[in-house]
Parts: structure tokens; C-alpha cells; sequence
């Protein structure tokens, strides 16, 4: 990007996509909570719902009464971006674009938010992309603008075997190795051999892991309330995700014991130590 | 399937022919006549049956000669809009007299990195050079650099060699042999235009689903075992054997 070079926009500047391929694992809860996180450390973030049509990521915020305008507007110049950007009630220097409700996902175009995404860019640290579930056009649309992608899978088959899927094809976009998330893992059925281990994730998706987030009631109270978990400094899932968030920044962070951690750090050194 | 006339031995025609086989069809296109005509008419008749999907197809051009954007135009016909799975183009017999050139400039036989040798003949496996020395393969082989992830298919007329994982969810499919170097999960399909000796090695062979030829096996339920040493899969008396790996020789 030669021409932001000269504007206003920050060293780190990034946008970041969070996607999985297979619906209801995380993606939603991950961004707000990796925004808020990131918001707490003082970066500037602007979190883009695109999930059009099904938005819910400002429910997640609590920010839900605020919406006057959404990204289909901003794209269709019905308003100013910085009219359609909400500001987070706890930080000022956290926004979210919020989504339209009444659209479907064909009102935006890739070219659209490859433009939304240069110009959020040049405002802020972070610009964390909300991706629908699938790897259609919303799919498209909202890696259109990233320089980089978080991936989420839980432990489950299905769900590893859709982001293998999401990998494959962003390999074909020019993007570094996306990072993953895994999310709703329970320590007690991993240690009865009940649920994919960290390990067995790993060794099929082969990339780099960037957090590991527990499967946590916190997280449904604090979505039903509007207030990331991240903000708690009881909830073990919060954790996990301010832990995440300073990786993004660049700090070294070892990863959380989770209970039974027994071996789990161990494990992951063996596998970056040999990683390809 | 699409049509059934005549039989795969008769000599050229010039009508369009689609012969059903056992791993798919051949097509006989006609020894003359303007070849975007023949394609269009190809599509039109097999498209709405999606006849081919998955299918092993062979092409024979009937001795016409053909260019690479030609030879590109039939491969993607083939292939992504009709969705054959494996695509092998064969140059047939030309009919008697002049050889009809109406097509591109060059002959592609140079350029073609997939063979061209006919179905029928054997794949190439141990044909020693006439002074008898080595036994080499010169079967075309593709190499894969990368691991295959989900979703994603590899097809090949030749022998496939992957130097990464191929993983639940991706596809193999190879005339000949194929050879993984990492572990594979997903489905691995050799031989399949129906070379019976085909096999499929591993460093680590834990298949959700394996062919070789027209032999098809599945991974026990409760799922694929993990083996610790390399393996390979072959067809003994019409049954997927899977053994440990040993260089030939040395058993
Ligand atoms: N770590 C967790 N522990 C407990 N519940 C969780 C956790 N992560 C997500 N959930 C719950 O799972 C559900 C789906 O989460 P979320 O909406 O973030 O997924 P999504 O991937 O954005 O879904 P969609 O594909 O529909 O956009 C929500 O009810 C959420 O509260
Ligand atoms: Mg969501």
C-alpha cells in the first residue's frame, strides 16, 4: 500500500479477519473480545460486522441502541463512514460498524470493503473483520481487506475439518499463514480422551496457534449483558483472550494452564519446535 | 449415461461418439469439422445429464492435431464445467488421406505435461530400457509441494507425489501411483483409469476412504488406526491390502 504510507496511518496498522467456515464456533465472541482487549491495551480498534443480514456483533457490544447507520450505508454513500462508526460505551477508543439488518450480503462487494478497510485503517490500530459463517460472497467480502486472518475451530471434527477448508483458500489469497484460535475446549473431556486435543488440532491445520479459549458460562452471561468477558478480570475465557490480544500486539505470552494443563505447554514448545 | 452408440474398437467417424467405460466415458470426436461446433455439442449433451461428474474421461481427438489453448479449452470443459475427475487425451487413429490440420499451428505432444498414451496400454510400470538395465518408470509424475487441505482436489494422468499432508476432506486422483510424504487422511484414488497395479504409499496411511483401480475401501468405524511406519496399499486377488512399505528387493 504505497499511498498510506504518507497518511496518518499507524506503524502496526492492521486489518484482521476473523473467520471459520463453520457457523456458531466463536467468531462473533472472539472479535468483540479480542477488540476489547485490544482496547484495554490502548489501541485504537474499529471492530466491521459483516455478517449482512444476521448481524449480532453489536448485541455482543451492547451497542445495539446506538445504530443509526450501517456498512450497506456507508458503502452506498447514504452517509459518512465516521457517521455509521459507534462508539464503545466503556472505551473511546473503540468503534463498531455495525451491520445492516435488512440487507443480505450481496449489497457489498469485495472492491467496497477492500476500500472501507484502507480507509478505517488509516483511523486506527486495529480493524477487526466479524466473517459470516460460510465461503461465499459475505466470506469473500470480508477478507477482502485483510492483511491477515484469525482462524477459529473448536474441537470438533467438522469444525476442524472447515477451517482446513478456510486455510486452503486463503492460501490462494496473498496473506501470511493465518493464526488459530481454538475455542470451547473442556480440559476434563480432553483428559478422558472424549475431545480433540490441542495437539490433534494442530497436527492436521499445521499453523501457528494464538490462543486456546476455555469453554466458559462467563461467556454467555457476559454476551446476554453486552459486556465482553475480556473486561472481567474473573472470567477464565476473558483471560484467554486478553492473553490473545497482547499476543497480536507482539508480546510474548505463554499460554494458559488450563486445569489440567498437565503437558499441554510441554506439548505446544515440542510442536513449534518442529513446527514446518 | 449419454449415448451408448457404437463400440470403442470402430474406426473414426464423422459423428460425435460417447462410449461409456468402467471408470467413466470416452469421446470420440469427429476426425473433421470446426472443433468449437464438436465442444458446444459435447457440453450440451452431457451438462444437464452431469454424466461426468466424477468420472475418469478419455478424449480421443482422432488424430487431429492440437494446440495448448485447445488442448486448455478441452481440459476445462472437461473438467471444471462438466466436473470429470480425471482427464486424459489420447490422439486416436486420423482417418485415411490427408491429415486434417484445421486446428492451432503446432502439435501439443511436446508441450502436454499430462501423457497421452491411450487407456489400454499398460502404465508404463517397469518398462526397462531395450538394453536391459534399470527398470524405469517414465510415467508423467506430478509433484505436490504443500499439503492438500480440505476441499481442495489434485487430478493427475501420471503418478502423484505429495511432499506435505493430505487432509480429511482433500482428494487425490491419479492414473498411477500415489505417494504421500506426510500423513495421509483424506481420500486417495490410484489407478484410476483402472491400472490394476496401482498402489497408494504413506509415511502415514490413515485414509478415510482408499481406491485403487475399481476397488474401494474404508477406514475401520470408530475411525482410521494410526500406524507408526510407512505403508502401502495395494490390490491382492481383487482386495485392498495395506502393508508395511519395504523397497522392492528387499522383501
Ligand atoms: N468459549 C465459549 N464458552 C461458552 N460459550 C461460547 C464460547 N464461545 C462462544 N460461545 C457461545 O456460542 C454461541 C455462538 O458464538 P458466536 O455467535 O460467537 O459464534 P459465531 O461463529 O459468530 O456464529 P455465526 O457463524 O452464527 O456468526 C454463542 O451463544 C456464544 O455465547
Ligand atoms: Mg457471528
Amino acid at each position: 500500500m504505497a499511498e498510506a504510507a504518507a497518511s496518518t496511518q499507524p506503524e502496526s496498522s492492521q486489518v484482521i479477519v476473523v473467520t471459520s467456515g463453520k457457523g456458531g464456533v466463536g467468531k462473533t465472541t472472539t472479535s468483540a473480545n479480542i477488540g476489547a482487549a485490544l482496547a484495554s491495551l490502548g489501541k485504537s480498534v474499529v471492530l466491521i460486522d459483516a455478517d449482512i443480514g444476521l448481524r449480532n456483533l453489536d448485541v455482543v457490544m451492547g451497542l445495539e441502541n446506538r445504530i443509526v447507520y450501517h456498512l450497506v450505508d456507508v458503502v452506498e454513500g447514504y452517509c459518512r463512514l465516521s457517521q455509521a462508526l459507534i462508539k464503545d460505551k466503556r472505551f473511546d477508543n473503540l468503534c463498531l460498524l455495525p451491520a445492516a439488518q435488512t440487507k443480505d450480503k450481496t449489497a457489498v462487494t469485495p472492491e467496497q470493503m477492500r476500500q472501507l478497510c484502507k480507509d478505517l485503517k488509516r483511523e486506527f490500530d486495529f480493524v477487526l473483520v466479524d466473517s459470516p459463517a460460510g465461503i461465499e460472497q459475505g466470506f469473500k467480502n470480508a477478507v477482502a481487506g485483510a492483511d491477515r486472518a484469525i482462524i477459529v475451530a473448536t474441537p470438533e471434527v467438522s469444525s476442524v475439518r472447515d477451517a482446513d477448508r478456510i486455510i486452503g483458500l486463503l492460501e490462494a489469497e496473498s496473506m501470511p499463514a493465518p493464526k488459530l484460535v481454538v475455542n470451547r475446549i473442556r480440559p476434563a473431556m480432553v483428559r478422558r480422551g472424549d475431545m480433540m486435543d490441542i495437539s490433534d488440532i494442530l497436527d492436521i491445520l499445521a499453523i501457528d496457534l494464538l490462543g486456546v479459549v476455555p469453554d466458559d458460562e462467563s461467556i454467555v452471561v457476559s454476551t446476554n449483558r453486552g459486556e465482553p468477558a475480556a473486561l472481567s478480570s474473573a472470567s477464565r475465557a476473558g483471560q484467554a483472550y486478553r492473553n490473545i490480544a497482547r499476543r497480536l500486539t507482539g508480546e510474548q505470552v505463554p499460554f494458559m494452564n488450563l486445569e489440567d494443563g498437565a503437558g499441554l505447554f510441554g506439548r505446544l514448545r515440542r510442536l513449534f519446535g518442529t513446527a514446518h | 449415461m449419454a449415448s451408448q452408440e457404437g463400440s470403442s474398437g470402430s474406426p473414426p467417424t464423422d459423428s460425435l461418439r460417447v462410449i461409456p467405460t468402467r471408470s467413466g466415458v470416452r469421446v470420440h470426436l469427429p476426425a473433421r469439422g470446426d472443433l468449437d461446433g464438436v465442444l458446444a455439442q459435447l457440453e450440451a449433451r452431457l451438462a444437464p445429464e452431469d454424466a461426468l461428474r466424477g468420472r475418469a474421461v478419455t478424449v480421443d481427438v482422432a488424430g487431429r492435431s492440437l494446440d495448448v489453448a485447445r488442448l486448455r479449452e478441452i481440459e476445462t470443459l472437461i473438467l471444471d464445467r462438466l466436473g470429470a475427475s480425471l482427464l486424459q487425451v489420447v490422439e486416436g487413429r486420423a482417418p485415411a488421406g490427408p491429415r486434417p490440420r484445421t486446428d492451432g499451428a503446432g502439435p501439443a505432444r511436446s508441450v502436454r505435461r499430462q501423457g497421452r498414451r491411450p487407456v489400454e496400454e499398460p502404465a508404463g510400470r517397469g518398462a526397462s530400457p531395450s538394453n536391459g538395465a534399470l527398470p524405469l518408470d517414465m510415467t508423467p509424475t506430478l509433484l505436490v509441494r504443500r499439503t492438500v487441505r480440505s476441499g481442495q482436489r489434485v487430478r493427475f494422468n501420471g503418478h502423484v507425489v505429495v511432499l506435505g499432508d493430505v487432509n480429511p476432506g482433500a482428494e487425490i486422483v491419479a492414473s498411477g501411483d500415489i505417494i504421500v510424504m506426510g500423513t495421509l487422511r483424506g481420500v486417495a484414488h490410484a489407478g484410476a483409469t483402472g491400472a490394476p497395479d496401482a498402489q497408494v504409499a504413506a509415511l502415514r496411511l490413515q485414509p478415510g476412504q482408499l481406491r485403487v483401480g475399481s476397488v474401494i475401501g474404508r477406514a475401520p468405524d470408530g475411525g482410521p488406526q494410526r500406524p507408526s511406519v510407512p505403508e502401502v496399499a495395494r490390490v491382492r486377488d481383487g482386495v485392498l491390502v495395506v502393508e508395511r512399505f519395504l523397497a522392492p528387493g528387499g522383501e
